[in-house]
């Protein structure tokens, strides 16, 4: 496939791009500190409006009057949780700002209009409604953050070290950075757009972070694999290199079979749809990262890291065609 | 390989693939006697809050109701009556909340001018004060989601994931860990220990228990859970001279002196402490003697630390029922979108590729099969199912199949270089097969330096390097196997991989 003209453009613009993701990874922070992230409802402050029934024939009845009667009165819910069939309670949750307890006051009367005979929910008897403002405190566990930060830092080091040794010194300094920017990028842009996050979302961030080294290893790869050819490699300028080795074909390819199986995952499950954008928003930050960035960055290291820019480690192979002239003159010698 | 061996290997490796997909995804064949109950592994998945609902309760504070309550007591009276009157004048409404008036209750200072705007300073402090103990109970428990959420400034809701479910009958959930740490940890009462039914006067002098009680762990060893309780150096010297007296743990034995623990105005001992549990080294080592009695005994043990370190609260909570919120149709839609996923992950490949597809296609369902099994069975009280699981799941779906793809295309350039087919294949993998061995161990560390995170963070991790290992292992070997196999039972070498024949060139068999 012939290269986008989008890389050759964006190659020798790392500047660019590590100022485009400082500023949004600056205003990410700056958001986030100043307004929090957007909470998902299981992490949000909410009003609740709590219908609890000792006994119903069918609870999709008592759902549906009440849904009819919060449309009524103008309020819409965010989310809503059953609990038990013929007995229990259906929890509904309001944004704060919802004027419940004008609502509940219509609900009950509904409901109260409903039980009687010839209503929906005739037989039934004792539903009663009430609101409460829920505000929240906790949801994830004690040093939940700093273990993650930790946890993060240790991958970055133990993956530069890995890289750099497999690689190049200035391959394993461009995954890490790329990897950061990644998660960098996923969590301010997620900040930034307010998609509503939960507890799971650490994974989104995550896989964004794995998503771009992936990406990187294979730009990386090819580098590897074409510095093999040292006559045509020789007088090529690192930017020449470089643009050799980013193979776009496979990076995108790696991006949207991840978005399929998020428009998966989101379209269908319907307590995934917010998990599955922020995900989204995460392989997009990748795809930059690992694309664009990773590339880009890539050029200028090893422009400069040049006079010791050599694996740091590499197993030797021997080559019967490459023989020193000693190992000849003993295998001469053998023979004679 | 001969061919006619390929073929019988091929067939046998169809046949045990069919099994195990059968095993893993299918549902029962209820016309079998005998195994009418069987369900298939994925049911027994167990599944988080956003994918299975959860737990909640809500802890009302002594004297504190909710409205619903207040409501049913009210009707239950007749209209007008003094009793209904008396029951009234006994509440203040405050939001969606009824508190009682009553002084010694203690929500209010003077039951006489009792109204919402004059709760008693004390209880909102000691209030506060419970509400950040029970947060810290919870945090530790290291569930991977849950919530604590105040209600109406002076109740508690708390929800906990419901995760699991019987894979081999048709029971209702048995979810100990969740139930009991909502029960448990409801419970704001002091520690206290007796000798048998006997107080211990220097226990009952003491200000604290941590005079004797540096504090508890959890230990596990052979498969049973133990609460350990570190003595400080009175705390030896104590039980030590009451260790005699005490009767060898039994657990049945209702007749025997025990160190009995207690949290709370309770006449149910968490721990009876034997002679036998206190060790040579002065440490009370007590084993928790259930099923999955780490779970209980972390429980516990956070329950004891709380007690200990706080010394109980005047508040006592009431624990409403326990409900659980319904698991709706989240877990079929799940399966829906997980199905497609991979049924896209079978038919992609098999259109581009060919016969070299339907290898990848067995590839692809043995990483399917190894993840669920794992998923399936390695987590009964080690971890649920969340979003993030299914989506490291897809990840290593994903990585599968691309890996795949990668070997292809490795294997067609050299196929127009003029190699014969098999010395392609062999070319093709030897060159991709480090390029894929550096993704997977990159990823893998990813996997390992999590396990260093907390709560659903570490969950993740264990889930991915079940989802990095299978997939590596479907990649790197067991695909490559399988290929070799389809490819030594195919007559026409470029067919199955649907490359072109030169005229000039000649078939090797």
């Amino acid at each position: 496939m012939k290269k986008i003209n989008l890389v050759e453009k964006t190659l020798g613009k790392w500047k660019l791009w590590t100022i485009i993701s400082a500023v949004l990874i600056v205003a990410g922070i700056v958001i986030a500190c100043v307004f929090g992230f957007n909470p998902a409802v299981d992490m949000a402050s909410v009003k609740t409006v709590t219908v609890e029934y000792p006994y119903v024939a069918k609870v999709e009845t008592l759902e549906s009057v009440c849904e009819t009667s919060f449309a009524e009165s103008g309020v819409k819910y965010l989310d809503k949780k059953v609990a038990g069939s013929y007995t229990g309670e259906v929890v509904y949750y309001f944004d704060l700002n919802a004027d419940t307890e004008s609502a509940v006051v219509e609900l009950q009367k509904d409901l109260d209009e409903a039980m009687k005979e010839g209503g929906a929910l005739s037989g039934s008897a004792l539903i009663k409604a009430r609101t409460n403002k829920e505000t929240f405190q906790e949801g994830l566990t004690d040093g939940f953050a700093l273990r993650a930060g930790i946890a993060l830092a240790v991958f970055a080091v133990a993956a530069f070290v890995y890289v750099a040794l497999r690689y190049k010194l200035s391959a394993g300094i461009t995954m890490t950075a790329t990897m950061l920017v990644a998660i960098g990028l996923t969590v301010s842009l997620t900040a930034l757009t307010r998609i509503p996050v939960s507890a799971s979302f650490a994974a989104a961030a995550l896989v964004a972070g794995l998503a771009s080294v992936v990406m990187a290893l294979i730009t990386f790869n090819r580098f590897r694999d074409n510095a093999k050819d040292k006559e045509k490699e020789k007088d090529k300028t690192s930017y020449e290199k470089v643009l050799a080795a980013v193979d776009t074909k496979k990076v995108l390819i790696l991006a949207a079979a991840l978005t399929l199986a998020l428009v998966l995952l989101g379209a269908i499950v319907p307590t995934a749809r917010w998990f599955a954008l922020a995900a989204f928003v995460g392989v997009v930050s990748a795809t930059f990262a690992g694309w664009i960035f990773a590339p880009s960055l890539l050029v200028v290291l090893d422009k400069a890291i040049k006079p010791s820019n050599k694996p740091l480690f590499k197993a030797k192979k021997k080559d019967k065609k490459s023989k020193t002239a000693e190992e000849s003159v003993i295998e001469e010698d053998v023979q004679a | 390989m001969g061919r006619i061996k390929s073929t019988i290997l091929m067939v046998l490796l169809s046949i045990v693939i069919v099994a195990l997909c059968a095993l893993t995804a299918f549902p029962a064949f209820s016309f079998v006697d005998g195994i009418q109950g069987w369900q298939p592994a994925i049911v027994s998945l167990d599944a988080g809050s956003e994918l299975r609902g959860g737990y909640y309760t809500y802890y009302y504070p002594q004297g504190v109701i909710s409205a619903t309550d207040y409501q049913n007591t009210y009707e239950s009276y007749e209209d007008g009556s003094a009793a209904q009157l008396d029951y009234a004048d006994q509440y203040v409404q405050y939001k969606g909340l009824y508190l009682e008036k009553d002084e010694d209750v203690g929500i209010f200072d003077d039951e006489t001018t009792a109204s919402a705007d004059n709760v008693s300073a004390t209880f909102k402090a000691e209030f506060d004060a419970v509400t950040q103990e029970i947060i810290a109970r919870f945090s530790k428990k290291g569930f991977s989601q849950y919530r604590v959420a105040v209600v109406d400034d002076y109740a508690l809701r708390v929800e906990v994931p419901a995760p699991a479910r019987h894979a081999w009958s048709s029971e209702e959930p048995d979810d100990q860990n969740s139930i009991l740490a909502l029960q448990a940890f409801s419970e704001l009462g002091a520690l206290t220990i007796k000798n048998g039914a006997e107080d211990v006067d220097e226990f009952v002098k003491a200000e604290s228990m941590t005079d004797f009680i540096d504090g508890f762990a959890v230990e596990t060893e052979y498969g049973v859970s133990y609460i350990v309780a570190y003595l400080t150096g009175a705390g030896q010297s104590v039980i030590g001279g009451l260790k005699d007296g005490l009767s060898n743990y039994n657990p049945n034995d209702t007749s025997g002196t025990f160190l009995n623990f207690y949290v709370g105005e309770t006449d149910t001992a968490l721990m009876k402490v034997g002679k036998d549990n206190i060790t040579s080294d002065m440490r009370i080592r007590y084993p928790i003697a259930y099923e999955n009695n780490q779970a209980q005994a972390e429980t516990y043990g956070i329950l004891l630390n709380s007690a200990l370190k706080t010394g109980g609260y005047d508040i006592q909570f009431t624990s409403s029922l326990i409900n659980q919120t319904a698991e709706g149709n989240t877990m079929t839609f799940v399966y829906i979108a997980l199905g497609a996923a991979l049924l896209i992950g079978l038919v992609l490949p098999i259109i581009f590729f060919g016969k070299y597809g339907i290898a990848n296609g067995y590839s692809t369902l043995s990483y399917t099969i190894i993840v669920a099994l794992c998923y399936a069975f390695i987590t009964g009280a080690v971890f649920e199912i969340t979003l993030a699981s299914l989506l490291m799941y897809l990840v290593g779906l994903v990585l599968v199949n691309l890996c795949s793809a990668y070997v292809y295309v490795a294997i067609k350039k050299e196929v127009d270089t003029g190699k014969t087919v098999l010395s392609a294949v062999k070319k093709g993998y030897n060159k991709t097969l480090w390029h894929i061995i550096d993704m997977y161990a990159v990823l893998l560390l990813a996997a390992l330096a999590l396990l260093i995170a907390v709560g659903g963070l570490f969950t993740l991790a264990m889930q991915a390097l079940i989802c990095v290992i299978a997939a590596a292992f479907c990649s790197l070997l067991w695909g490559r196997g399988i290929n070799y196999v389809f490819l030594s039972a195919c007559k026409d070498k470029y067919k199955y991989f649907r490359f072109a024949r030169r005229d000039d060139e000649d078939e090797e068999d």
